[in-house]
């Protein structure tokens, strides 16, 4: 029997959000919200282990304004239960509060054989949760991950690096950060979606997490967010097939150079 | 101290590591590499001080344990890096073991009084955050276009030192038991001129050859977007353009049957002039593109390959006859 805690945020949906154009900054209240990519993969990754070994999948979460339905999505995905930090005051934290936090909820939800984490967020893309929860809890770490076995005591993980393919052989428990390509995380049904409203899921108030006060603060100072606007020509190449080659390769000819 | 740790994961970019970290007034510079692969001739002429060589596999556990201790030890402000997937691990854990702040990937790094400020894109790519590390010191990983160049380098010769890891209590049970050496394009997207990518527009493998034909006319690397080399391994990983993957900064950009995800789009914000070709009149790529062809990539790009061999043959044509004409 494993026990697999999974460390999940709910994002900005990036790909929905849109910019204020006269201040250029992301409409956030506007945005919708759900988990990220890679972490939906870290789920499937527990969920497929779970289902080959037996075991137990805890989702572990942070942040502010946490919405109970989008945890019911990744609990429907086959996780047993979820423990959740969700407070107004950690709207700024920094990835040093999250992996304070992440690490006192894996010790509140039990003693883990694996730890799961996506290889970045979706919204902060910061790629540094992962390996900072593995030296708070004094862990092994692995980072993108495309390939994970079990094999008694220990985990045996293929990562992508610069130059090829890692084989690392890790004791458990160990954290591993997974990537987009490990495995297609499934959709669950919305009778699924309902079911796992059973799913226990533990808020826990961030006023009786017992750390150390510099431990909630951030390390990072948000200046400003500005959308990344090039300016492009944006026309339409029209007439026929030859025509639209013609045009193309003009421009090739004309504006390739410096 | 006050200066900056130059951590080597490799020394291809040192020399720009070393003058970004120098025109932030950062002074000494100290470099921390593997013992393998010091290069003391190309330290020393950027005014470096100490190098530190340790002995480890290439194991980020490991490593930052060993970076911790020269970290406590030289007390620099700034541990600085190339963003590379081991580099950014090593951080991480180093930074939190410290209770130190961390930036990744960062394309800008200013110094504010005692503060760094970075930015770094987040949101998916689409935007950049601008942020003020408040600790010493900091951990930050450097994108290619955050390096600076700086015109004051004094040449001195850097005492070496090794760093004693029998001090160092490294914890963990971790090895690498194989390295499969990726294949590799050898390509190097980033500095090409022009640059033709292929997206999840293309049914097979096989069809990447209308993609190649165009290329090879228009004297075009191939890159794709990160389904193509992660998911469907149809190209090397090193042609993927994304957040990610290459930053390119090619005067010409041609992308086929890519949908435009921010995810890609921030690897060809420099790109000087994008064409995009692709079926779905709503792509996003139609959005970031100066010139759209909302068109089947399997009826146009045959049409466009014709007709530049047509045109080629005829500057061949002109070429050979006015060479027979001087004569």
């Amino acid at each position: 029997m494993l026990n697999i805690h999974v460390c999940i945020k709910q994002s900005v949906d990036v790909n929905s959000l849109e910019f204020d154009p006269t201040t250029l900054s992301p409409m956030i209240e506007k945005a919708e919200f759900r988990i990220g990519d890679a972490e939906l993969n870290a789920i499937e990754e527990a969920v497929r282990i779970k289902e080959k070994m037996d075991g137990k999948v805890s989702l572990l979460c942070v942040g502010h304004d946490v919405r109970p339905a989008v945890l019911r999505e990744a609990l429907a995905m086959g996780a047993d239960e979820a423990y959740v930090v969700s407070d107004s005051r950690l709207r700024n934290a920094d990835q040093w509060v999250y992996a304070n936090i992440l690490a006192y909820l894996s010790r509140v939800a039990g003693i883990p054989d694996l730890i799961l984490c996506g290889e970045s967020s979706l919204d902060e893309g910061a790629y540094q949760v992962g390996p900072r929860i593995a030296e708070e809890l004094d862990l092994p770490s692995v980072t993108h991950a495309v390939k994970l076995e079990i094999m008694g005591d220990y985990i045996i993980a293929e990562r992508i690096v610069e130059d090829g393919i890692e084989t690392l052989k890790a004791k458990l428990p160990a954290v591993v950060s997974v990537c987009l390509e490990i495995n297609t995380p499934r959709l669950p049904s919305v009778l699924m979606i309902r079911a796992a409203s059973k799913k226990p899921i533990n808020f826990i108030p961030l006023d009786s997490i017992n750390l150390p006060r510099e431990r909630f603060r951030s390390l990072v100072k948000l200046q400003e967010v500005k959308v990344i606007k090039t300016k492009r020509k944006n026309v339409v190449l029209s007439g026929s097939l030859e025509e639209i080659a013609r045009k193309v390769i003009t421009i090739i000819q004309s504006e390739g150079w410096e | 101290m006050n200066g900056a740790l130059i951590f080597a994961d490799d020394w291809r970019h040192v020399p720009e590591l070393l003058s970004t970290s120098a025109s932030l007034g950062l002074n000494p510079l100290l470099i921390m590499s593997h013992e393998d692969l010091v290069n003391v001739e190309g330290a020393s002429r950027y005014g470096v001080s100490e190098i530190i060589t340790y002995r480890s596999p290439p194991i980020p556990t490991y490593i930052s344990k060993i970076l911790t201790h020269v970290v406590a030890e030289k007390k620099p402000r700034l541990v600085v890096g190339e963003a590379k997937k081991n580099v950014r691990e090593i951080f991480g854990r180093a930074a939190q073991r410290i209770g130190a702040a961390c930036a990744n990937n960062c394309i800008n790094i200013e110094k504010i009084g005692e503060n760094f400020r970075i930015c770094r894109p987040v949101l998916g790519g689409g935007y950049i955050a601008t942020q003020d590390l408040i600790t010493c010191p900091v951990f930050v990983t450097l994108q290619p276009d955050a390096f600076k160049s700086t015109t004051f380098m004094t040449s001195k010769n850097p005492v070496i030192t090794s760093v004693n890891s029998k001090n160092i209590h490294i914890q963990g049970d971790i090895e690498i038991i194989e390295k499969r050496l990726g294949v590799k394009s050898g390509a190097d997207l980033s500095s090409a001129d022009r640059v033709v990518a292929v997206g999840k527009g293309f049914r097979k493998k096989e069809d990447l050859n209308l993609a190649e034909e165009l290329s090879r006319l228009i004297g075009a690397e191939m890159g794709c977007s990160r389904p193509i080399s992660g998911d469907l391994n149809w190209l090397p990983d090193d042609r993927h353009i994304g957040l990610s993957g290459n930053w390119i900064r090619a005067s010409i950009y041609i992308a086929i049957g890519i949908s435009g995800q921010i995810q890609h789009t921030i690897g060809i914000k420099n790109a000087k002039t994008i064409i995009a070709i692709n079926n779905d009149p709503n792509a996003p790529i139609h959005k970031e593109a100066d010139y759209s062809v909302i068109a089947d990539l399997y009826e146009f790009l045959p049409v466009l390959i014709k007709k530049l061999k047509e045109q080629q043959y005829q500057v061949e044509n002109n070429n050979h006859n006015s060479k027979y004409g001087e004569d």
